[in-house]
């Protein structure tokens, strides 16, 4: 059984090149570019991991979205993207139960990687 | 002197020593009047003289019509006449010749009084003070005059004015503890130099006036009169009327003090309220910014990686040689990508006024130092020993400001430190230093220490070091000695500099090309609390 993977990003781009390159990789891959398909796909799918872009639509509804899946499935393993270093959001976030904050850009070899340390 | 003299009315005969306390007291009375200005001598004379002239007529006329003409019905209605008139006479001639004798005083006293009007107009502090200096040492013509302004705990000598040819010699700060200081504040008016002869800290002057102004109960300074040029005394109308000139004067240094003051914190609130804007906006831009990198940097790896699921065995070289073409872009425009994102992060780190503020913190500076060395360990792979600390093991450096910012700058010095070991082994390689490959032992030499109130770290490398030209360029943005295509921004040392000045400290650099380099951090410890 692979792991299963949820990618939140408003960028169309940044979706897929990381589905195509985790999918190659033998994952499964589940998209969303917003809120309510964010939180559509994780309770159908209950995927593992998340990574999780903080700005969407320009707002930090990236929290939220993170706050409920912990409620939700608190065993999930949380990434979250940010763009910009922001120790506030950082802080924020660590405490709401993610995993790491990452600073975009960042390669898809480093993000296999995060997956890999996680379920070691 | 009748109270000198009255033990003889009562029958004590002391004679002749009865009259010497009478003469004594006499001498009293003429020194005090003298010395402490207590009457103009010159009026008191002038009023005398007239008053002895004008009764002289007044009842030497009569007496020359009885005794010479024995007239004495016609002396006695002269008299009559003569008394009633004698008064008013005595009172005109006296206002003619004060007139005269009293020009002078009248024409500063008039000019004195519009310059009080006038000073609540100056805005300026300097100018002000300036401006009272040269006006009444020119109306009153003195030698010199300056003004001492309070100051902390002390009070500064400004804008001395002296006529042509004379030295000024006078403390250029006065502490408020002097005894001077004690006695104007306890007198509360202006006081003549005569007053303070006796006071050791005294002003080695003859002769002169100190006005001090107050506002409230506070001293804001005086202004000091030196002799008038003319040898006259200051009197008592001087004194009075300079209170007057005083307060006006007090009232207009306070009010350009506020408005200094206003001004100064209006200017900071703008430059804030301008920085946190350009933060909010470099904060804004750079997320935009990372996001196409981050796209950018998504698509690249992602096609990279499909190489490595590709089987190229069949193709020709051809086309093999035209595949790492492709891999080799794809390959630089991961790099740069990747460089572009960092390049973004260190101008939003200076671009963030309040990231200091939000993240400042009393931390032990020791910890920090630890912490990069640690990073550096983590991040590049390098021999362990050429690393060598002096770090005093008990004491604890204590500073204050953000621990994470601080750590990022030391990091980035020993991760700079160690770009230049490598370029030193690089080139002694190319034959470009001469020296023999075995002869090189790479080194970083971390000190740190306690130097009165700062903590200090250096870092010393001996790296490729700098020449003269790269040395004077080390803190300018976007400069870099590294090629850009392999690493390096061009922030780093710009952005630890700006690190370094927000946290009140210094950074010096020492460089020769060949030699090695080495950076000296100062910090402010934190005060005890």
């Amino acid at each position: 059984m692979s792991l299963k993977i949820l990618i939140v990003d408003d960028e169309v781009d940044v979706l897929e090149f990381q589905r195509c390159y985790l999918q190659r990789r033998k994952y499964q891959v589940f998209t969303a570019f917003n809120t309510p398909k964010a939180l559509e796909v994780f309770n159908k799918e209950s995927p593992s991991i998340v990574f999780l872009d903080l700005r969407l639509e320009t707002d930090t509804r990236g929290l939220e979205i993170l706050e409920e899946i912990k409620k939700t499935k608190p065993d999930t393993v949380v990434f979250l993207l940010n763009g910009i270093i922001d120790k506030e959001i950082q802080d924020k976030a660590l405490v709401l139960g993610a995993k790491e904050v990452l600073h975009k850009p960042i390669t898809n070899e480093v993000l296999e990687n995060k997956i890999k340390e996680a379920f070691l | 002197m009748a109270s000198s003299d009255f033990v003889i009315n009562y029958g004590f005969g002391f004679y002749p020593l009865g009259f010497i306390p009478a003469i004594i007291s006499l001498g009293i009375f003429t020194y005090t009047i003298l010395k402490y200005h207590l009457l103009d001598i010159r009026i008191a004379l002038t009023r005398a003289g007239i008053f002895i002239i004008v009764y002289l007529f007044v009842l030497g006329i009569p007496f020359l019509l009885g005794y010479k003409y024995d007239q004495w019905k016609l002396a006695t209605w002269v008299t009559v006449v003569l008394a009633s008139a004698g008064p008013f006479i005595y009172l005109v001639l006296k206002r003619q010749t004060e007139n005269i004798l009293l020009k002078e005083q009248r024409r500063y006293q008039e000019a004195l009084r519009r310059l009080s009007a006038t000073l609540s107009l100056v805005k300026d502090l300097e100018r002000l003070l300036k401006l009272v200096v040269l006006k009444v040492s020119r109306l009153v013509r003195v030698e010199f005059a300056c003004i001492y302004l309070a100051h902390d705990n002390k009070l500064l000598q400004k804008h001395p004015y002296t006529i042509k040819g004379l030295f000024l010699d006078l403390p250029k700060e006065v502490s408020f503890d002097s005894s001077i200081i004690r006695y104007i504040i306890s007198k509360r008016a202006p006081v003549f130099i005569e007053e303070l002869s006796s006071m050791a800290d005294g002003f080695n002057l003859t002769s002169g006036l100190i006005i001090p102004s107050f506002v409230r109960n506070r001293l804001l300074g005086f202004l000091l009169l030196g002799p008038k040029t003319s040898g006259a005394l200051y009197t008592p109308e001087d004194a009075n009327l300079f209170g007057i000139l005083a307060n006006q004067l007090a009232l207009a240094i306070e009010n350009s003090q506020f408005l200094t003051e206003q001004e100064k914190t209006q200017a900071t609130l703008f430059a804030k309220e301008r920085m946190a804007s350009l933060g909010t906006m470099a904060g804004g831009m750079t997320h935009q910014i990372n996001n196409r990198f981050h796209a950018i940097l998504m698509a690249s790896t992602d096609a990279l990686d499909n190489f490595n699921f590709i089987d190229l065995s069949p193709l020709s070289e051809e086309s093999k040689s035209y595949i790492e073409q492709i891999r080799y872009a794809l390959n630089r425009i991961s790099e740069n990508a990747d460089r572009g994102g960092r390049l973004v992060n260190d101008f939003l780190n200076f671009s963030q006024p309040d990231r200091l503020q939000r993240e400042a913190k009393v931390f032990d500076l020791k910890e920090a130092l630890q912490r990069a060395i640690e990073m550096v360990r983590i991040k590049r792979a390098f021999d362990q020993e050429i690393i060598e600390k002096t770090i005093p093991e008990q004491t604890s450096l204590k500073i204050s400001g953000s621990f994470v910012m601080i750590q990022d700058a030391l990091f980035n010095l020993i991760d700079n430190a160690l770009d230049a070991l490598e370029k030193k082994a690089q080139a002694i390689k190319d034959k470009e230093l001469t020296l023999a490959e075995g002869d090189f032992k790479a080194r970083i030499m971390i000190k740190m220490y306690q130097k009165d109130s700062l903590a200090v770290v250096k870092i010393q490398d001996n790296g490729i070091g700098m020449t003269k030209e790269q040395l004077d360029k080390v803190f300018i943005p976007f400069f870099t000695t590294k090629a850009t295509s392999v690493k390096g921004t061009g922030l780093g040392l710009f952005v630890i500099s700006k690190i370094i000045e927000a946290h009140n400290g210094g950074i010096e650099v020492e460089s020769g090309y060949g030699q090695g380099t080495s950076f000296t951090l100062s910090l402010p410890l934190a005060k005890e609390e």
